[in-house]
Formats: structure tokens, C-alpha cells, sequence
């Protein structure tokens, strides 16, 4: 089970999703770390939820895929990309090919000098990317389009890049944070923008966890009383002086 | 020194016997960097970051001193962030380190990096934003967070 999310802004657009993938009946679940958010080809983001070896034989073939670019009409890739659905359900040899699985695919289009998103379904249905979009765990959507909710007052299409992509966190993190079973882990994020795609690693992320920190300390610190600075501590301070 | 001395010297000054956040480590190092007369090497480099200046080399020399045993890493309760906590090792280290600063004379060095844990322990974030911005907004260019006028 997974939450994977995307999100549109000023300058570019988002893909992020949790790292978790549990395997097994409820109250007996496995959990391991995977990678949910990659570039599946040169130019495009994917994020996936569902069953995993389905997700792999969608990659392989978006891989092997000719004419699939960045500069193709979006529509074209979309006809392209439903096809590549549709072998998969009629492979026999994918096992859990008939089981639900969705995935968010960005790319910068080049003939619309703007980032796009496709929300695809294994059933077929696919929307475009507005704004915010989840997918996955059903009470993951649910917690993260509440959580998204929660900010209304920002407006995804005046955000830069480097703004959207700490909404993201907040969104997914609390989502995660606040979701029982089934979702976790670290966020994994990776960005479109004019100058193509780009996976965040590691050392990116934990600066973003930490601007997010920020941000929701500088909001308690409007309300009078909900912040000590650190030296108000009642624990005795056995720190050091410097000579003279 | 090394820079990471200095590090574990900011960690060890009193001011914040809980322990201080990444934020206020990234600040009072690169203030540190800013304002005193200590070789290169001993500084850490900082980026114009979206929370303003920041240094990856300081993220992995506080994991390095969780590892080793000399900081504690303390969970925040509602945060992500730990704050990291000087223990009797780290006053052990820090005793050492002041001792090296004298030996290279580097003791005005080592008051100056007290005072700024002073100063950074003490204000909210939003002060603490507002003044690396103003004194240094070359390093505010990336940031998220809007400046006051």
C-alpha cells in the first residue's frame, strides 16, 4: 500500500510518495523500504501504487517504448501510455496484472513550455493534473487530501518550485504521520522543470524536513506562549563557559 | 582546528541545556564563519539555501558526533527534527578543544562562537531568520520565508 501525490505550481510540478511497501494480511504485515518516485525514462517522473512487479513491467516497457519524448504531443504520449496498460492486463505472465494499480507520470511538454501530470488507472481512466492530485491507500487519499485541505489559503499556481516542494512535505509527512497502517517511511520527491526532471536525494530532503520544521515553528511562535527559547529549559544548564 | 572542533564547542557552550535544533546549529556556525579571523579549513562552507544559509558538511558532522558518542540526538515531540545535547563526554571534548584553541591562539575565536550560541539560543526563529537575513541577505536570496520590510 502506498500514498503517491502530485503537485502543479507556478514554475514546475511535483512528484512525491511515502518509501513503505507492506506485504501480508492485516495485523501480519511485513514492511520494507522501497523506491516509489523515479525516472523511468529520460525526461519523465513516475510514481506508482499498487502492486510492485506490475509497476516494474510498466516501467520496462515505457523503457523499451519508441517515440515516447518530452517534445511529443501529450496526447500522443497518453494514446501511449494506455496502450502499454493494456498489454500489461492481457500478460499472463504478470501475476496481480488484473489487481489495482495507479500511477502519476510528469514530464516537461516542450511543445507547451509547461509541466504536465497524468493520474493513470489500470482500469484505464486517466485524468490530468490540476493542482494536487493523490492516488493509492484509500484513507491515505483521503488523510492527504485533508491535509491539503488544511493549507486552502495557498495557492498551488503562485507557489515557485522551491516553496511547492515544501507544501509537498508537509502535506505527505502529515499524511503519513497521522495515517494508522499501511503508509510510511521517509517522503520520496523528485521535480519537473524547464530544465527536465530531477530526483531528490537524500541530503535535499533532510534540508526540506527541516524547512518544515521551521515553517511550523515560526507558526506556533505567532500565538504568545506556545514556544520556550532553548535556555527558558527547567533542566539545569551543565554547559561550558570559555576562559576569561 | 577542524571545523567540526568548533562544531562540537558550539554543542558543548551552555545556553541550551535541551539541546539545540539543526536550524540553530546551521545559524550560529555560519555566523561563526562570518565574523571571526579562523583559516578557511576551519569554517564550513554555506550555500544560499530556502531557509537561508546552509551547510550539508554540518548535517553530517552531527551525525558523525551522534555516532561516535560524543552528542546525544533527543527526539522533539511534534517535530521531525532531534535536537542534539552535549553530555559529559562532549564537556571532556570541549575542555580539549579549548585547550587547542589556546595553543593556536584562537581564544578570541572560541569567545566569539560562545556569544553567538548566546544569541541564536535565545531569540525565536523568526528573530533568528530575520537577523542572519538583514546582516548577510546575499544568503537570503534563495530563501522561502518572506523578509520583513
Amino acid at each position: 500500500m502506498t500514498l503517491i501525490a502530485a503537485l502543479r505550481c507556478r514554475d514546475g510540478l511535483i512528484l512525491g510518495s511515502d518509501s513503505q511497501e507492506t506485504r501480508g494480511a492485516k495485523g501480519h504485515r511485513l514492511a520494507r523500504s522501497t523506491q516509489k518516485v523515479y525516472e523511468p525514462r529520460p525526461g519523465f517522473l513516475l510514481a506508482w501504487a499498487g502492486p510492485q512487479d506490475v509497476a516494474q513491467a510498466f516501467v520496462l516497457r515505457l523503457l523499451r517504448a519508441k517515440d515516447i519524448s518530452p517534445g511529443a504531443d501529450r496526447l500522443e504520449i497518453k494514446d501511449r501510455l494506455h496502450a502499454i496498460l493494456a498489454e500489461l492486463r492481457e500478460d499472463s505472465s504478470i501475476e496481480q496484472r488484473s489487481d489495482h494499480i495507479e500511477l502519476l507520470l510528469a514530464w516537461w511538454s516542450r511543445p507547451e513550455g509547461k509541466p504536465v501530470a497524468l493520474h493513470l488507472f489500470s482500469g484505464g481512466a486517466a485524468e490530468w493534473v490540476a493542482n494536487w492530485a493523490f492516488g493509492g491507500m484509500e484513507l491515505g487519499v483521503e488523510s492527504a487530501t485533508f491535509a491539503s485541505g488544511a493549507l486552502r489559503y495557498i495557492d498551488p499556481a503562485a507557489l515557485a518550485l522551491e516553496q511547492a516542494k515544501v507544501v509537498a512535505l508537509k502535506v505527505l509527512r502529515d499524511t503519513i504521520d497521522t495515517t494508522v497502517e499501511g503508509i510510511g517511511g521517509p517522503v520520496q520527491m523528485g521535480v519537473v522543470q524547464r530544465s527536465g526532471v530531477r530526483l531528490l536525494e537524500k541530503a535535499d530532503m533532510r534540508g526540506l524536513y527541516d524547512t518544515v520544521d521551521l515553517w511550523e515553528s515560526q507558526c506556533a511562535e505567532l500565538l504568545i506562549g506556545a514556544t520556550i527559547p532553548p535556555p527558558a529549559s527547567g533542566n539545569p544548564d551543565r554547559g561550558m563557559r570559555p576562559p576569561g | 582546528m577542524k571545523r567540526r572542533d568548533w562544531l562540537l564547542l558550539f554543542a558543548a557552550y551552555k545556553g541550551a541545556p535541551d539541546g539545540l535544533d539543526p536550524i540553530r546549529f546551521q545559524k550560529g556556525l555560519f555566523l561563526f564563519a562570518q565574523r571571526t579571523h579562523v583559516p578557511e579549513r576551519s569554517k564550513y562552507t554555506f550555500k544560499p539555501y530556502v531557509y537561508g544559509p546552509m551547510s550539508a558538511g554540518i548535517y553530517h558532522d552531527l551525525d558523525r558526533l551522534v555516532d561516535e558518542g560524543l552528542v546525544e540526538r533527543v527526539a522533539v515531540p511534534g517535530k521531525h527534527w532531534s535536537r542534539y545535547r552535549p553530555s559529559g563526554i562532549t564537556f571532556r571534548e570541549g575542555k580539549r578543544i579549548i585547550k587547542q584553541a589556546e595553543d593556536e591562539k584562537l581564544l578570541d575565536a572560541a569567545r566569539e562562537l560562545f556569544q553567538i550560541k548566546q544569541d541564536v539560543a535565545n531569540v525565536g526563529f523568526k528573530e533568528l531568520l530575520e537577523r542572519v537575513y538583514s546582516e548577510y541577505p546575499e544568503f537570503a536570496v534563495n530563501s522561502i520565508f518572506r523578509k520583513s520590510a
